[in-house]
């Protein structure tokens, strides 16, 4: 099996700041961070607002590739969003989603997997992802899978959805509440990056002079 | 609902600048969605519980789009959580209900009613009732300039005797 870390870096070499990537709570923002992106994507989005969040974006900017880095837990809580996305068709919007098959990776903070989700028993989410109509969805289970099917889904029109299958557990030494969560930006501060990154992109305005 | 109210609720939808729809139905707006579906202008996305909705709108405000979440009483409740997070992220959103459990409610949905206001009080959203069809314009266009001042989600509540 694969790691989320090694994938995510994986994918960080093949995307550019012309595509837009929004990453969930969870490990996989602070990984996707360390690919230097963190700041022209949109992070730490809540539980089950990740693939719908990149879907709205994906509507809105129809000529912008825009990727939601998602995961099994997440999507789960909001799974009608793939027959959203089934029923959309947005082009150029492609969902990953790092499969672990629990939630909390990493468990609370011992190194152990968290409580299992549907597809650590009988849920297949790229079959629902295909009964959802996103009729290019897959499963990888090898780096080489995922790099083969992430270059695919870059490169061709969507919808585009890649499950992950990947090691139940990321990091063996969570870090303790009271230690130094690392370098990063907080919600705020990633959503005025963010922003003022489309508005350079897309040289439109989004965010307007405050009344504070 | 007639027609030309529905009619009035769409153009104030419009004139405030409102140019990406999400939502739910409810059978009190059964008219305004079926307007909205027929104008590529408001680009409806219909979503499949309303924290989706607000999430999808919230995607689309971050791609430059002035986005409405069009739901039921009800669904406000399933709202909630991602609400909170639109919130925490400081991210402008027009909500607008039909609101049940006040005058013209043709079934009683009084139990909504003692949710959602202690609700959205408490979620620090501010909102409006609208009781009269001639006050729905311009308070559409006055929670939307709020929402954007504000950055963050404002509702309006119309409710059945506005509608009457
Ligand atoms: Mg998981």
């Amino acid at each position: 099996m694969v790691n989320r870390a090694d994938l995510i870096s994986i994918f960080g070499e093949m995307v550019n700041d012309e595509m837009l990537v929004v990453t969930p709570i969870g490990s996989t923002t602070p990984l996707w961070e360390r690919t230097g992106r963190g700041p022209t994507s949109l992070t730490s989005v809540s539980l089950g607002m990740c693939t719908p969040t990149a879907l709205g974006l994906a509507l809105a900017l129809p000529h912008r590739k825009v990727i939601a880095l998602d995961s099994d837990g997440n999507l789960i809580l909001n799974l009608c969003s793939l027959g959203t996305v089934g029923n959309e068709r947005p082009k150029n919007l492609t969902i990953i989603v790092f499969d672990n098959g629990n939630y909390l990776s990493g468990g609370p903070g011992k190194g152990k997997p968290g409580m299992p989700t549907a597809t650590a028993g009988n849920m297949d989410l790229a079959a629902v992802g295909r009964g959802c109509g996103i009729e290019k969805a897959s499963i990888v289970r090898t780096e080489a899978e995922f790099k083969v099917a992430a270059e695919k889904a870059l490169k061709e029109d969507g919808p585009s959805m890649i499950v992950a299958k990947i090691d139940p557990v990321d990091v063996r030494q969570t870090k303790n509440f009271r230690e130094d969560r690392g370098p990063g930006q907080d919600t705020r501060e990633n959503k005025y990056s963010f922003a003022r990154h489309i508005e350079r992109l897309e040289n439109i305005k989004i965010l307007k002079r405050g009344g504070g | 609902m007639e027609i030309e109210k529905a009619r009035i609720v769409v153009d104030g939808l419009k004139e405030a600048g409102i140019n990406f729809t999400v939502g739910l139905p409810d059978s009190q707006f059964h008219e305004v969605y079926e307007q909205i579906l027929q104008d590529p202008s408001l680009k409806y996305v219909g979503a499949g519980n309303e924290a989706e909705g607000a999430s999808i709108a919230m995607g689309a405000w971050f791609g430059g789009k002035k986005p409405a979440l069009i739901i039921a009483t009800s669904g406000l409740l399933v709202a909630t959580f991602s609400l909170a997070r639109l919130h925490l992220k400081e991210v402008p959103l027009l909500v607008l209900i039909p609101y049940r459990g006040d005058l013209g409610d043709p079934r009683w949905m009084g139990i909504y009613k003692q949710f959602v206001e202690p609700m959205l009080n408490s979620m620090d959203i501010p909102y409006k009732i609208v009781s009269r069809k001639d006050e729905i314009k311009q308070t559409i266009a006055d929670c939307q300039i709020c929402a954007e001042a504000w950055l963050k989600p404002v509702a309006v509540l119309v409710t059945g005797e506005a509608l009457w």
